[in-house]
């Protein structure tokens, strides 16, 4: 069967998926919509908080307004006990408690310096390191404006004082997501797995032996190193312009940063399509209903998002873990766009990331055509058996 | 007894129920088991070569969390800041003991990756502590040097308000327990709906339930719907006595509320499993549908991202989730270890899951067994 014929009928068959098709520009986009939704605010502030001021003083007052004022944070109840605020906590009215000690000013005036506590519910990560985050940084200017107010009672200048203050300044900085926002942190990278899973499904979908035996009948009379192309060939040519809406279109809509050029994109996206739609087929082969594409990329999404090293960090992974997760072309896509994009790596410094898609993208491909070969062989015994008997 | 025969029959089923989630269950923990990250790579440019920056260098390097490597120059630490061979780049300016000694306040910079935000945090965090705990020494030793102040004041004028912070309910800050315990249930509900939808699935012929409801449609429902609904429920169960068992996660509530919340999850999403499957009747098509519904759950769970926060829209689409209702018992209860008057809230929005189920099959009930006396009166 000549391959200008076997792409037809494949194009055919696709387009008469529904299930597929519903897949892939119904998923794509209702995804591209619904993923972001959460993430709109990109960071948490005025994160609501308990005070308890045992003190009294004027110094405690001072720090309270201090901290209602900080853009992360918002004095929302003062209360009595330590229990209260437990109470508050549990109701998630507020997410985080300071503890103003007795005699504080007392203790401060006194170079005693007390002890400020302070919590936070830390089954909220997020909200939790925000709490503390606006009260380290309320507490440190605090103890700052002691200090200068100290030195300039011994007869130091203000000028010179407020530069003493510290001997040592650190000036940290974000790098790449400079506003610390969420929907940049996890969209590039969530993106990436979206578009790998869907492909999965679809060409799992496409491939996975039907009930109509159209596959079959396919299988029957083309050649598998034909079925493989012309798969590949379809699938990347309508992915990467479903990739070109997500890095695109989508990503830009959000104003997430990106620093990559469109040909960079391209070079990368063409082996990790192979790579995919290869791997997509190797599990097509072995699935027993083609509705089972759709639950394997289901359930395989969560762990994938997990193992791509942008919300764990690589080292902190078990290596065991690690070598398996690098079977999967997303990983080394995730790591490779996250770095060109984001964090505007040049194309050199992620070569091995391209390598690394390159050598998954021929090994799929390989073992798709294997499979596919060995399908072959065990649907069409009959078929050889009549040759020989003629 | 027809319901274990088709988990006999469907190799696929049978894993899913049984060995399929406790290996996934196994591996999502395995990923986090760390709990903590230590030893993060930082690079450290040192344009001044002091004993006092090597002695800063020092500090940042006995942190648990920071691992320092030296580079020369800073072009070199850029680029491996860009490929993410580390996580923070420090460059500690010339002159930074002579500017301390004449009280000039050098500045120390340091760029840390937000990009992958945990990391990024925790670096800036250690980083901070790490720098705190050096300047005040430095300060300590100055006041000293002049002479007589005693040791505590001159430690009381370094540091005048000093800090004590607790991580309450996850004491340790462990991440493995603050993300795991949120993702295992989220994929759990994923599984649920695949069940579900495969075990109604097995009952489609010619793409249509009419001759499987046509007699008896209610008790042929509750059967299926009882029979799975028990194994995952077990399922559930079992996750719970791994998380707070095996991991040895905190359990300060009830389990029986805990339990309830569960059957509760487990009905609702069966609801939405049955919902869909009759309206489509076609697998490949409900299955779509569930997981374009429950495969982002995680992110509308308000773990990671405060529901608070959340713009109406996703506010709104998470209540269409059952699982996001769960997870607030799980916290409140595993967590809080608060009554069950604070978890009645959410156990009745499953509840109304549940009471959709019911009504969804009344009316499956109507639509398939009219038909059918239709034909049995011609």
């Amino acid at each position: 069967m000549k391959t200008a014929l076997v792409m037809r009928l494949e194009l055919r068959r696709i387009m008469g998926n529904r299930a597929l098709l519903l897949t892939v520009f119904g998923g794509l986009l209702l995804y591209a919509f619904l993923y972001p939704q959460p993430y709109l605010n990109q960071t948490p502030l005025q994160q609501p908080i308990a005070v308890i001021n045992a003190d009294g003083s004027q110094l405690s007052r001072q720090l309270i307004r201090m901290v209602d004022a900080s853009p992360l944070l918002q004095v929302t109840s003062q209360v009595a006990s330590i229990e209260q605020a437990q109470q508050q906590l549990i109701e998630r009215k507020v997410g985080g408690l300071l503890v103003i000690p007795e005699h504080f000013y007392r203790d401060v005036l006194m170079g005693r310096s007390p002890t400020l506590s302070y919590a936070g519910d830390a089954s909220y990560f997020l909200v939790y390191g925000t709490i503390v985050q606006g009260l380290a940084s309320t507490s440190g200017t605090l103890a700052a404006q002691v200090k200068v107010a100290k030195m300039v009672a011994d007869g130091i200048p203000l000028a010179l004082a407020s530069t003493l203050h510290s001997p040592i300044q650190l000036s940290a900085n974000a790098a790449f997501n400079a506003h610390q926002g969420y929907l940049d942190y996890v969209i590039p990278a969530v993106f990436v797995v979206i578009l790998h899973q869907t492909l999965l499904i679809a060409v799992g979908l496409h491939a996975a032996p039907a009930a109509s035996g159209s596959q079959a009948k396919l299988l029957r009379y083309a050649a598998p190193w034909q079925l493989v192309l012309c798969r590949v060939v379809i699938f990347a040519v309508m992915y990467s312009v479903m990739s070109s809406f997500y890095f695109g279109v989508v990503l830009n809509y959000y104003g997430v940063h990106h620093w990559a050029s469109v040909s960079q994109i391209c070079h990368l996206l063409l082996p990790f399509l192979i790579a995919t739609a290869g791997l997509a087929q190797c599990i097509a082969v072995l699935l027993p209903k083609r509705d089972y594409a759709t639950i394997v990329g289901l359930m395989t999404s969560l762990p994938t998002v997990f193992v791509c090293g942008f919300i764990w960090p690589l080292s902190s992974i078990p290596p065991a873990i690690n070598i398996l997760a690098d079977l999967i072309p997303a990983k080394p896509m995730v790591l490779a766009m996250l770095k060109i994009n984001q964090m505007g790596a040049s194309f050199s410094e992620i070569q091995a990331h391209f390598t690394h898609l390159w050598l998954l993208a021929m090994t799929f491909s390989c073992l798709a055509l294997a499979l596919l070969h060995m399908q072959k062989a065990k649907a069409t015994p009959s078929l050889n058996k009549v040759e020989k008997l003629l | 007894m027809q319901q274990c025969l088709l988990l006999r029959d469907n190799a696929w089923l049978m894993a899913m129920l049984t060995w399929l989630p406790l290996l996934a269950f196994l591996a999502v923990w395995w990923v986090f088991s760390s709990g903590l990250t230590r030893e993060l790579p930082i690079a450290v440019v040192d344009h001044d070569h002091s004993q006092l920056s090597r002695s800063l260098i020092g500090h940042y390097d006995a942190s648990p969390t920071l691992q320092v490597r030296s580079v020369y120059s800073e072009p070199q630490a850029r680029s491996l800041l860009r490929t993410g061979d580390v996580s923070a780049l420090v460059i500690i300016p010339a002159d930074l003991e002579k500017h301390t000694k004449l009280a000039q306040t050098p500045t120390v910079a340091a760029y840390y990756n937000s990009q992958f935000m945990v990391i990024g945090k925790q670096i800036n965090s250690a980083l901070q502590q790490a720098h705190g705990t050096f300047s005040a020494k430095v300060a300590v030793a100055k006041a000293l040097s002049h002479g007589n102040t005693q040791t505590l004041q001159a430690l009381g004028d370094a540091v005048p308000i000093r800090n004590q912070i607790s991580a309450l309910y996850n004491g340790n800050s462990n991440y493995a327990q603050f993300i795991v315990s949120a993702a295992l249930p989220a994929f759990w509900q994923i599984l649920i709906m695949a069940v579900m939808i495969l075990a109604l699935g097995a009952e489609l012929k010619n793409n249509s339930f009419k001759d499987w409801l046509a007699s008896q449609a209610w008790q042929k429902l509750m059967v299926k719907l009882s029979f799975f609904g028990g194994l995952l429920w077990l399922q559930g169960i079992l996750l719970c006595t791994l998380m707070f068992h095996g991991f040895d996660w905190p359990m300060r509530g009830s389990w029986s509320v805990l339990l309830l919340a569960l059957l509760l999850c487990v009905l609702a999403s069966q609801a939405i499993a049955l919902i869909f499957m009759l309206l489509f009747q076609d697998v490949a098509r409900a299955l779509s549908f569930a997981g374009a519904l429950t495969a982002p759950s995680f992110a509308f769970m308000g773990v990671t991202f405060p529901v608070s926060e959340m713009p109406w829209f996703a506010q709104f689409w998470r209540q269409l989730i059952p699982i996001t209702h769960y997870i607030e018992v799980q916290i409140t209860q595993a967590n809080y270890g608060a009554g069950i008057a604070q978890s009645l809230p959410n156990l009745s929005a499953l509840l109304v899951f549940g009471l959709a189920f019911i009504s969804a099959a009344l009316l499956v009930k109507i639509r398939f067994a009219k038909p059918a006396q239709l034909g049995h009166n011609t």
